[in-house]
């Protein structure tokens, strides 16, 4: 199929923005890359631009040598894991239910959601109520209060209510009662948005260092951000020199740039496996398929 | 990439709201399930570690736990807690101390004291008196009569410091190599340094052709400022005491507006580095890479085993730092910034300790000049060398820090020869700075109380105003009368209450040292 | 007119029939109920003079006292201000900034650019603001960061962008755009993955060229989307982002950066007020709770699904 002028050149402008745009998100990963390849002796110089300084894999030997972040690492991924399977399961049933006009009390429903997006009691009542549930110290901690967030529910209830009634009605007609065609039709056509909803809460419990910080003291037991949070936390501190001047042992730029590195890689690598179902038309693909 | 102290203290402390300690008073009384018999069985010790998880089971860990097995001749057991670092320290400290469950036997803390009243008030903490006039020799002989002065509480110690800094630990620094390629002479007076700046700025002391060094730099706080503030006998941070025995906020005396003047025309001819003004850039890497003349800094920085030290050398060879004593004003005063020797962490014994003399046995040996280089520095021959007072680590930061050597520090830091670190030079330049600080310690009112009602109220109000005026008036965004409306609005925005509240802490506070000075001869002195 | 009964009959007839949806309702309320309501009694602090020692139960009532103490600091108008524009210029230009993007990214082939600009186009977002403010200082930096370093070569001053009010809300909102437009286009871009393909044959067929079919299918299309996004924004008018402004302002720039959470952070750290931290929370979650209600009734009005 030809393509006008216009679109031709409308092509051309859009991918010269993509390119640009793609540069300047790259560069803080590269201004990292750069850090963290550098010659630890030479950082202490400013103005790193374009290429590291020296060159060392040291920085990566170090962070893999560490036993405090492959605990991490197991903790987090298994955090993940369960955490998204489980909350996207519950942001779906839940917005299903309250996508349906007819449902009666969903007004008071959405509210009794929303509240709790602008409403929160703060830490120490949570904390209060973990320990009661016995859930202190245990992964448990780290999984079950992040399941649900308003935010995420109202999103995939506009994607619920934008399903064409008919596909719905027409499983009805063959008998089927709203769990059956929440689960073999609904679901179904909704990758997409459950692709979305379920990157956002790996993201969210990928990136998650305070459920640690509040429910955690088991050292093997910690997220990966936590440990992170903690490596970065201590040399953005003390520039060399603890509260008071006196010297205390802080990683390298090179290796905190490495650390940082090495935690996002893995999170960073689920994305381009939802990428299929983003594209175009996907959707419709599923109802005819 | 960094950011400074200042920002980062405890990010979460916004959302943080702490912990009850509703459950405090109705624990469980008498001993719980304690294992074996008490004093001779296995004691296990729950101890709250600083900056995050570490190495699990690291080497110090099992090395500590030897020494304090064969002093204390019965097996010791260290289950560590590991705090979450800086930002986070605090949430976690407080959730931990709701309840008696989840205390660790021994506490470290810093920088709580609203918290740390109410754990006295709620009865949780362990007067530790009786216990350290037993066991605790180490620590009485390390720590002054001042020191434990402001952890006393009416004849109590529910705490004792878990680091105090060297009573002057940052001096004035410059570029020797530099002053010799220029020819200049070591300057003496305020007038001259500025002088030396100047020409460090402009004359391209490190002779490469280019315009690329700054005369002056620092943190971005008003300790970092001292080489001009001191002279003049103000520091814009503390309440100074004036001629007439009052007491008044520095930063409202006029002598500030002079120094303001100095560093806004120093700012604009490009002598002070721009980076300064703004929290964002790591002092200590600017130290290292050697482009800047002059640095109010840490005197630690000057051992040649810091790292940063090691850098600079790396960076530039024939580059040398040299301290300077401090500078003369007009009328010939001189001072170094003095540290208060209150402390910055403290270590209390919680009420969950089962056998709270066996804890503070432990804290004591962990206070000995033995396994205070044991836990910090490791072993002799195998991390470290030590020949002819010069120490010299055998690995670097990132093994030290897998080995767990700085997991334990802050449960009584020295600061003398256990701190092998230091070379002869720095020993003796950590000597001299009690004296070059002492002319400002007179004038300095330390508090003691944290129960300062007026300053809580409107201390946060009256230090932004005093940091936008003053940074502005250096940045040259404000001109210098900016000064004058200053002091008038602090006075109106509460500055008037905080310093007629100053005043009457002074007066009480000198009233309780005495009633300490006689506590301590009859309670410390024979115990030492 | 139904008698009472009547209707409290229909109604219970109709809850039989969803009975199910009720059951898929279920976890989530109660999960809900357990984690973010059982723990709601401690916004209380906000109206007692909180200590430690007692509790959040025990703490003694002092009213609106907090709110007062908040209201009446001499910067007070001053900060709410900045609060307001530095989100209001977040809204305004960082809202339509993944929609754009969306769309243009909507508009490749499917292949191999496509999905590798894609997966570019979010990194930043996984960078924490400790670490990404960190770089843009650095980027930044008035003696050797890049962008200085490119104007000295071109024979200009270096600028010291931190330290310049008129820079500085600038500086905020398209480091804010910088970080979170790549991510922000997911959302859309699964909403357009829903569009029918026929429909853009449709449009071909009538003559409209690419921008004209995405400003006439696309667009359309993604409205409730959008819609929605818009209404939970607005939640956020008093979240000026305080881990943003924290890292990157300095004294130099208080009066245009000054917001409210960094103003109840400094108070809080001199004096541990949490009580004032949870007032200046309620008070920020009051506003937005009515600004929400009120996007709704509107968008609801004008015929638009909005939140319910």
């Amino acid at each position: 199929m030809g393509m006008s002028r216009g679109d031709r050149l409308f092509s051309f402008f859009n991918h010269l923005v993509m390119i640009i745009l793609a540069i300047a998100m790259i560069y803080p990963f590269w201004y990292l890359i750069m850090a963290s390849l550098s010659d630890p002796k030479l950082t202490a110089l400013g103005g790193l631009y374009l290429w590291p300084r020296g060159f060392s894999w040291d920085a990566y030997i170090t962070v893999l040598r560490d036993q405090s972040f492959w605990s991490g690492f197991r903790v987090s991924i298994l955090v993940t894991i369960a955490g998204t399977a489980i909350g996207t399961f519950l942001t779906a049933t839940t917005a299903y239910a309250i996508s349906k006009r007819r449902l009666q009390g969903r007004m008071v429903v959405s509210f009794y959601i929303l509240f709790t997006m602008l409403f929160s009691g703060g830490l120490v009542p949570s904390y209060l109520l973990i320990k009661e549930l016995g859930m202190l110290n245990t992964l448990w901690a780290l999984i079950i209060p992040g399941t649900l967030s308003a935010f995420n529910i109202f999103v995939m209830r506009s994607f619920f209510v934008g399903l064409p009634e008919e596909v719905e009605e027409a499983a009805k007609i063959d008998g089927a009662n709203d769990l059956m065609v929440f689960f073999r039709v609904v679901l179904p056509l909704s990758k997409a948005v459950l692709a979305t909803i379920g990157l956002f809460m790996a993201v969210m419990y990928w990136n998650d260092f305070f459920s640690t910080i509040l429910y955690i003291n088991d050292k093997d037991k910690w997220q990966l951000q936590a440990v992170l949070r903690n490596l970065i936390d201590q040399a953005v501190q003390s520039s060399g020199a603890g509260p008071n001047g006196d010297q205390i042992h802080v990683s390298a730029f090179t290796v905190r740039a490495a650390s940082i590195l090495l935690a996002t890689l893995p999170i960073l690598l689920v994305y381009p496996f939802l990428q299929k179902h983003f594209v175009k038309g996907a959707m419709i693909g599923s109802i005819k398929g | 990439m960094s950011i400074s102290k200042r920002k980062i203290v405890s990010l979460t402390l916004l959302t943080t709201i702490l912990a009850g300690c509703s459950n405090v008073n109705n624990a469980p009384t008498g001993t719980e399930g304690g294992d074996g018999q008490e004093g001779t069985g296995p004691l296990n010790v729950s101890i709250t570690l600083m900056g995050g998880p570490k190495t699990p089971d690291s080497w110090v860990e099992t090395a500590l736990e030897e020494n304090l097995s064969a002093h204390l001749q019965r097996p010791v057991d260290l289950e560590n807690l590991f705090l979450p670092g800086w930002s986070d320290f605090k949430t976690k400290i407080n959730l931990m101390m709701g309840d008696r469950k989840s205390m660790p036997d021994l506490l470290w803390h810093s920088d709580m004291e609203k918290e740390y009243n109410s754990w006295i008030q709620a009865g949780v903490l362990v007067d530790l008196v009786p216990f350290l006039q037993q066991h605790g020799k180490n620590i009485l002989n390390y720590y002054t009569e001042d020191t434990l002065f402001y952890s006393w509480d009416d004849g109590q110690l529910f705490r004792i410091p878990g680091d105090v800094a060297e009573l002057g630990s940052m001096t004035t620094m410059l570029r020797k190599d530099w002053l010799d390629a220029l020819n200049l002479e070591e300057p003496t007076t305020l007038d001259e340094y500025i002088s030396v700046l100047r020409a460090f700025t402009n004359e391209d002391p490190d002779g490469n052709g280019l315009h690329d060094t700054f005369g002056f730099v620092g943190d971005h706080d008003w300790r970092a400022f001292a080489p001009f503030f001191y002279p003049n006998g103000v520091d814009v941070e503390q309440f100074i005491v004036q001629e007439d025995g009052s007491v008044k906020f520095g930063a409202t005396m006029p002598a500030v507006k002079e120094t303001l003047k100095i560093l806004q025309e120093l700012y604009a001819e490009g002598v002070i580095d721009p980076r300064m003004v703004t929290p964002n850039s790591n002092t200590g890497d600017l130290f290292a890479e050697g482009k800047v003349g002059s640095l109010y800094y840490w005197i630690s920085f000057l051992n040649e085993a810091h790292p940063k030290q090691m850098s600079f050398k790396e960076i530039n060879p024939d580059g040398q730092y040299v301290a300077l004593e401090p500078m003369q004003g007009k009328d010939g005063f001189q001072a170094d910034v003095p540290t208060d020797g209150k402390g910055w962490s403290f270590v209390s014994v919680t009420d969950a300790a089962d056998e709270p003399d066996a804890v503070v046995q432990v804290l004591d040996r962990m206070a000995s000049v033995e396994v205070n280089t044991l836990i910090k520095f490791g072993l002799e021959g195998e991390h470290y060398t030590f020949e002819e007072g010069v120490f010299k680590s055998l690995i670097n930061e990132d093994q030290g820090k897998q080995l767990g050597l700085d997991n334990y520090t802050w449960f009584v830091t020295r600061k003398d020869e256990a701190n092998i670190r230091n070379t002869p030079e720095v020993i003796e330049l950590f000597e001299r700075r009690i004296e070059t600080s002492q002319p400002m310690r007179e004038k300095i009112v330390f508090f003691k109380s944290s129960n300062r009602p007026q300053w809580d109220e409107f201390s946060a109000d009256l230090i932004k105003l005093r940091d936008e005026t003053f940074y502005g008036i250096i940045a040259g965004n404000l001109p210098i009368d900016a000064f004058d409306s200053f002091v008038e609005r602090f006075y109106q925005q509460g500055g008037e209450q905080v310093e007629e509240e100053a005043n009457l802490l002074y007066q009480s506070q000198r009233d309780e040292r005495e009633s300490f000075a006689a506590w301590y001869q009859e309670n410390i002195v024979p115990y030492k | 007119m139904l008698s009472e009964t009547a209707i409290r009959k229909s109604r219970w007839k109709h809850m039989k029939r969803d009975k199910y949806l009720y059951l898929l309702l279920l976890p989530g309320v109660l999960l809900i109920f357990l984690f973010k309501y059982v723990p709601m009694y401690g916004i209380v602090i906000a109206f007692k003079d909180y200590n430690i020692l007692l509790g959040v139960l025990e703490s003694p009532w002092v009213g609106l006292k907090q709110f007062e103490r908040l209201f009446r600091t001499p910067d007070f108008a001053t900060i709410f201000a900045n609060t307001f524009i530095i989100s209001f210029y977040k809204l305004i230009f960082g809202f339509p900034a993944p929609i754009i993007l969306a769309l243009l990214l909507n508009e490749l082939k499917n292949g191999l650019f496509k999905r590798f600009t894609q997966s570019v186009l979010y990194l930043p977002h996984f960078l924490s603001w400790v670490i990404f403010t960190g770089i843009i200082v650095a980027f930044l930096n008035p003696v050797d960061g890049m962008v200085n370093y490119i104007l000295s070569t071109l024979g200009m001053r270096p600028i010291n962008f931190m330290i310049i009010p008129d820079y500085f809300r600038t500086l905020l909102v398209s480091t804010h755009i910088y970080k979170e437009m790549g991510w922000g286009t997911i959302i859309y871009l699964a909403a357009m993955s829903g569009v029918n393909p026929d429909l853009y044959e449709a449009a071909r067929v009538d003559g409209a060229n690419r921008l004209k079919q995405m400003w006439h299918v696309t667009l359309p299309s993604i409205r409730s989307v959008i819609l929605i996004l818009m209404i939970l924004d607005l939640g956020n008018i008093l979240d000026a982002g305080f881990m943003q402004v924290f890292l990157l302002y300095n004294p130099l720039v208080y009066e245009v950066a000054d917001i409210i959470d960094t103003y109840v952070y400094r108070v809080g750290i001199q004096s541990a007020n949490y009580s004032l931290a949870t007032a200046a929370g309620v008070f920020k979650s009051v506003i937005a709770l009515v600004l929400i209600y009120s996007a709704n009734k509107i968008v609801q009005k004008s015929g638009n699904n909005g939140l319910w």
